[in-house]
């Protein structure tokens, strides 16, 4: 399929990778405003309490501080931080500033100064007077009679249930799980628990904002969803959407943890209120414990099948911890569900609910996986207990059991985001090639069930299946403007958000592809309110799909144009031209450059420039696939758990540019395997993250595993641009369960509670050998 | 940033230093290496005392023992060639994942050492071969054993100038358990013997990171004394280190997971040392 | 206080802070390459070379180095022409967000000038302290790998 096309399909180098490689100053702490004041925040050390007083004069009064704001300063006017679709399916639920403070880091005061040294004095001179109220730190806890209530304000909305400190729940049913398992010869019922997890992209948040010369707000900052963040300064700051510009520049890395507005509004309210330029930037702890974690999740999961192993109901009842505030609460909660239970789509009953909970910890959000990989976590390993139950290999019972092309679940119309689906019936989907060739790759049949021993370390292997999306089906939309220049380049103007992940690389191949003209002759801009047109940003594994869609169509369309103006001006039918490496030939021989076509077109014949906008938004949202293999060997000694192996293959459709397609899973993979080995997150009694630097939260290093192998198989999703679904996000979905399913081959311990810490592996070994 | 800092001192002699700090004691700070400044909290300090200037940085051999200077690096030291030779790549080995290679070209042996941290892989290393310190302090020179230094009141802020090693016969093995490869020490554990006639004649066991500072479990080495250097040599040591460990609990580890650690990493220490021997 | 660095070997005379870091020296002065990541020595998103040898400047004091030379990856390509490592990188995708590249860079510079035959368990120990969060590490330690062959002359760039 790749040969046909030139420039997609190839592993084009990174279109950002000189300035990166050179250590060009291309991130927003680069951008040099030397007048910028220095905005810092007091944050509460309570996990819940009133401001009973807060005394900032004498901080004032420092040399070089500029001015201090508090919840008296500040409008009350509520919103959520999620950066998604308006309206958002996140309860209002955030202020500014507030009169009460709901986890230790939460914002009690902006200061800005004309130095660090200043706003830092500032911050240990603001005396604040508390009374403090009982905190709950256990997601399990929240919901009980009697307990404090985190949100009673009356200016909230969306929120659930209030009095019960429900954010967000839900429920949905297919057929009837009761009396399906009355049917089912063996029913496992289980409870996992998947913990936390910190994004610990390299760049800090930060933001740097400013006054242009007619007044305008201009906002440089570090941000996944531009739109959404003009969008929700506009409404927090009452301020018309006209005037204010975002810019986003180049991204330190995202994956998730960037797709809320968390710093933005503390540096504009500054350069609103006193007219000046104001940067901020999290400190490492900051970012940790005051920005947005994963969602901590439980579930209850039960699964019943007949003895020959086909699976017949599956029901998944949890739990979400949504930390303080809720954005992205009951969305999260929702793709647990929706992309994961359609891989098993020959059930006959289906249940999915439960509660997203506010506690006294820091607020969850989005990160990459969205969901799944909490809801993964439950359904793989119990299907895989359930295959030991009946004695099937459990490679074998997810094989017969998990969806194929051709096929569809119910699913896909009744779980979307925050509201309904839309239904698909799946055009492309090779998990067959992808479980072959991981079975093949990693030796399944002679490693599996094998307990491998070697003094004190046993081996063994574990395998888990997985989907995920691309991009959210008749929610987001992605526009594409391409405008002409004289040489026969073109400016590729987009909303999409690069956060490393290439897609100003990818959308520039396809518009070249589209155009025959060379790579270097598309010239792309992403992003700023003010210049590209809108997109709504890079989540939810769209920017390919959705925002590959609509370059596609607006080159096409440039393309079309293209046609038109040459016909005129060679004097020839359009239906006799064709576009051929850049030249616009006639069957006659007559022929025509694009950069001859432009210029006369700009300077001397039919003057106008040429340029075309596209939007797209996907009708549906076909499912990437993969199938992870992880060999693993367990120190019974010491719980350790070293990675020999994972291997990861995943049907993604044409990938676009192989080299960054696959750049994307290993990173995804890795970012897991360290959930399930190395990222633990630690509160304090008083519910203060004590992990909050890389000192104490490990990421996993270099020599931290044995092999990673990740790689694609040949597919083509015809709804997608030249072929391509996503591949941002699904490699994080399968290292935890093939891990833990490995551990289970090679130790016969089911670990139910990720991530799989050593000490808690090496007592449960001690538990059983008593 | 370290705000608050007004005042950057290069030394040039170690009386010169060791009086800077007395000056202000509260308020200063010796930099060696300069990775434990980085993680300090940063409001008090205001004096920078550099200890660089001194030139303490070289390896010499006299009178029969190997003289490093405080300052140098963990990367040089673990890398030098007398080093290597001496110890059989005990340390070479033992230090290559101390931090990363950038913290090893800049963190110190002295500033190691120095701040008394429970989780240094180098202390318990110098304890292990029973190295010595030379520190200046209030009565001028000193020498004294690591162990001796970690006994020393909080308040004093002596200047460790000179580690002295003397390998005199000794066998070492060193083991770290530790989350990840770039990460401090869960438990370490240093054991080292002289053998004499397949029996060990004197043994010591360090055990750090319990968290607290690095320790010897005095009634297992006394226990060891005699012991056959045969197979279950080891495990034997592993069930005398469960029996003897002290330590506690932190976010890192519990008390009962440490106890275990250190036994097993003890067994370990126990079988390179045989194999060395053997 | 003032000092004097050499940078990429250019001298430069600045006025510091006795408490100030050769991270944010080295930014004011123009080396935007230089980056903040973790601020606890515990990333390698900071390393420049100091005499050669890879250090953290997150947690360095400039005062310090005073009067010592600095290599930062602005000093690494010659005009137009990339470094072999910058190319492998490049070539080989061990680039995504790139906030990590230039620490990695220079690591890898130093590793290949002690030794320009790495073994991979070589590479992975001297890029151990050089945390990616994008890649999954693979096509950074391929990069190395070939960028010491081009160096080696056994490769055409």
């Amino acid at each position: 399929m790749n040969d046909s096309f030139v420039t997609v399909g190839k592993p084009k180098r990174k279109v950002d990778g000189l300035a990166i490689v050179r250590g060009k100053p291309v991130y927003t702490p680069d951008y040099d405003m030397p007048d910028a004041l220095v905005v810092k925040l007091l944050r509460s050390p309570h996990a819940h309490a009133l401001i009973k007083n807060i005394e900032t004069e004498h901080a004032k009064s420092i040399n070089d501080v500029v001015d201090i704001f508090t919840f008296c300063d500040v409008e009350r006017i509520a919103y959520t931080r999620a950066g998604q679709g308006y309206p958002e399916p996140s309860p209002y639920d955030t202020f500014l500033l507030d009169r009460k403070v709901r986890y230790v880091g939460d914002p009690v005061a902006i200061v800005a100064a004309k130095t660090e040294k200043a706003a830092k004095d500032a911050l240990r001179n603001i005396k604040v007077e508390y009374e403090i109220l009982d905190a709950i730190l256990e997601m399990k806890e929240a919901t009980k009679e009697g307990l404090p209530i985190i949100h009673d304000e009356s200016e909230c909305s969306g929120i659930y249930d209030k009095s019960r400190n429900i954010a967000a729940h839900y429920e949905m049913n297919v057929g009837d799980v009761e009396e399906t398992l009355k049917t089912c010869d063996v029913v496992i019922e289980r409870t996992y628990h998947i913990d936390t997890q910190l994004h610990a992209a390299l760049e800090p948040h930060n933001a740097l904002t400013y006054l242009d010369s007619v007044g305008r707000l201009t906002v440089i900052t570090s941000t996944q969803v531009p739109f959404h963040c003009r969008r929700i300064l506009s409404h927090i700051l009452n301020k018309p959407i006209a005037d204010i510009r975002v810019i986003k520049p180049r991204i330190g890395g995202g994956f998730g943890g960037k797709q809320s507005v968390i710093v933005e509004p503390y540096a504009a309210l500054v350069t609103i209120k006193t007219g000046k330029p104001a940067r901020i930037t999290y400190t490492r702890e900051e970012v940790s414990m005051a920005t947005n974690i994963r969602h901590e999740m439980s579930f209850d999961v039960t699964v019943g099948a007949t003895k020959d192993g086909k699976i017949k109901a599956i029901s998944l009842h949890g739990v979400s911890n949504t930390g303080a505030y809720g954005e992205h609460s009951l969305t999260t909660f929702m793709v647990s569900g929706s992309k994961t239970l359609p891989l098993y789509n020959k059930v006959e009953a289906v249940h999915f609910g439960g509660d997203i909970v506010y506690t006294n910890l820091p607020p969850a959000g989005a990160y990459r996986g969205y969901g799944a990989p909490q809801g993964l976590f439950p359904l793989d390993c119990a299907i895989d207990e359930l295959a030991y139950e009946i004695k099937l290999d459990p490679l074998e019972l997810k094989e017969i059991n998990s969806i194929r092309e051709g096929e569809t679940s119910p699913i896909f119309e009744i779980m979307g985001e925050g509201r309904e689906g839309v239904p698909q019936t799946m055009k492309s989907c090779k998990l067959q090639e992808c479980i072959d060739l991981g079975k093949n790759e990693i030796d399944w049949e002679s490693k599996r069930g094998k307990k491998i021993r070697n003094g004190s370390k046993v081996r063994g292997v574990g395998c888990a299946l997985a989907m995920q999306g691309s991009g959210i089906p008749k929610v987001d939309m992605g526009a594409a403007t391409i405008k002409m220049n004289e040489d026969g380049s073109f400016n590729l103007l987009v909303g999409a958000t690069d956060l490393g992940t290439g897609s100003d690389t990818i959308l520039a191949q396809i518009a070249a592809e589209v155009l025959t003209v060379p790579l270097e002759k598309v010239i792309v801009y992403s992003s700023d309110t003010d210049i590209t047109p809108f997109d709504v940003g890079a989540y939810a594994s769209s920017t390919t799909y959705v925002s590959g869609n609509a370059v596609r169509l607006a080159a096409e369309k440039i393309k079309e144009k293209l046609f038109e103006l040459a016909s005129k001006y060679l004097g020839k039918g359009v239906s006799e031209l064709s576009l051929q490496s850049g030249m616009i030939a006639c069957k006659d021989g007559a022929s025509v450059s694009l950069s001859e076509l432009c210029t006369m077109h700009m300077y001397t014949f039919n003057q106008q420039q040429i340029s075309e906008s596209a939007s797209f938004v996907g009708e549906e949202s076909p499912p990437p696939f993969a199938a992870s293999f992880a060999e693993v060997e367990v120190d019974t000694d010491t719980g350790k758990i070293t990675l020999l192996n994972f291997v990861s293959y995943a049907d993604c459709g044409v990938a676009l540019n192989p080299i960054q397609a696959i750049g994307q899973l290993e990173g995804a993979s890795m970012q897991g395997i360290g959930w399930a080995l190395y990222e633990d997150i630690i509160y304090g009694k008083n519910g203060r993250m004590l992990t909050n630097d890389f000192f104490t939260y490990k990421v996993p290093s270099r020599m931290d595993f044995g092999k990673l192998t990740c790689r694609l198989v040949d597919s083509y999703e015809p709804t997608g641009p030249f072929g391509a679904k996503s591949i941002g996000e699904i490699g994080i979905d399968t290292p935890i369960p093939a891990i833990a399913n490995a551990i289970f081959d090679a130790t016969g311990i089911r670990l139910r509670h990720a991530p799989f810490k050593s000490e808690r592996v090496l007592f449960e070994i001690l538990n059983m050998e008593v | 940033m370290l705000s608050n800092v007004n005042e950057y001192f290069r030394p040039k002699t170690v009386e010169e230093a060791y009086e800077l700090m007395q000056n202000d004691r509260d308020h200063s700070i010796f930099l060696s290496g300069g990775t434990i400044v980085a993680l300090m909290e940063s409001s008090r300090i205001e004096k920078i005392i550099d200890l660089k200037s001194l030139r303490l940085d070289t390896i010499s051999v006299t009178e029969g023992e190997i003289v490093v200077g405080a300052t140098t690096t963990i990367e040089s030291f673990r890398k030098d060639p007398v080093i290597r030779k001496e110890f059989d790549d005990f340390f070479y080995d033992a230090f290559s994942l101390v931090g990363s290679w950038q913290i090893r070209n800049m963190a110190t042996i002295g500033g190691s050492v120095a701040p008394k941290l429970g989780w240094s892989d180098v202390s318990t290393c110098l304890l292990t071969t029973g190295s010595s310190l030379m520190i200046y302090g209030v009565d001028g020179y000193q020498r004294m054993l690591v162990s001796d230094y970690f006994a020393l009141p909080t308040g004093e802020k002596p200047l460790i100038t000179h580690i002295m090693l003397k390998r005199d016969g000794w066998v070492s093995a060193f083991e770290k358990f530790s989350k990840t490869t770039f990460d401090i020490a869960t438990v370490n554990v240093g054991l080292s013997i002289i053998p004499e006639r397949n029996r060990i004649k004197v043994a010591r066991v360090v055990c750090g990171s319990r968290p607290q500072y690095p320790a010897r479990f005095e009634s297992v080495e006394t226990a060891m004394v005699d012991l056959e250097i045969n197979d279950v040599m080891p495990a034997i040591v592993r069930s005398l280190v469960y029996e003897s460990f002290t330590g506690g609990s932190n976010m890192t580890a519990s008390f009962e997971y440490r106890k275990h650690l250190a036994s097993v990493l003890a067994q370990r220490a126990a079988e390179k040392v045989k194999e060395m021997i053997t | 206080m003032k000092i004097t660095l050499n940078v990429n070997g250019k001298l430069h005379d600045i006025d510091i802070d006795p408490g100030e870091y050769l991270l944010d020296v080295l930014r004011r002065i123009g080396y935007k390459s230089v980056r903040r990541s973790c601020n606890s020595a515990s990333c390698g998103t900071c390393t420049v070379l100091l005499n050669g040898k890879p250090i953290l400047s997150c947690s360095t004091f400039a005062a310090s180095v005073d009067g010592q030379s600095i290599e930062t990856v602005e000093g690494m390509s010659d005009g137009e022409k990339l470094h072999p490592i910058q190319e492998a990188i490049l070539e080989e995708g061990g680039a995504q967000c790139g906030y990590c590249i230039p620490g990695l860079i220079m690591t890898g510079e130093a590793l290949l000038r002690e030794n320009i035959d790495p073994s991979d368990e070589e590479i992975k120990l001297a890029l151990n302290g050089n945390i990616c969060r994008c890649t999954g590490y693979e096509p950074q330690n391929r990069a190395i790998k070939k960028a010491a062959q081009v160096m080696r002359g056994e490769l055409d760039e």
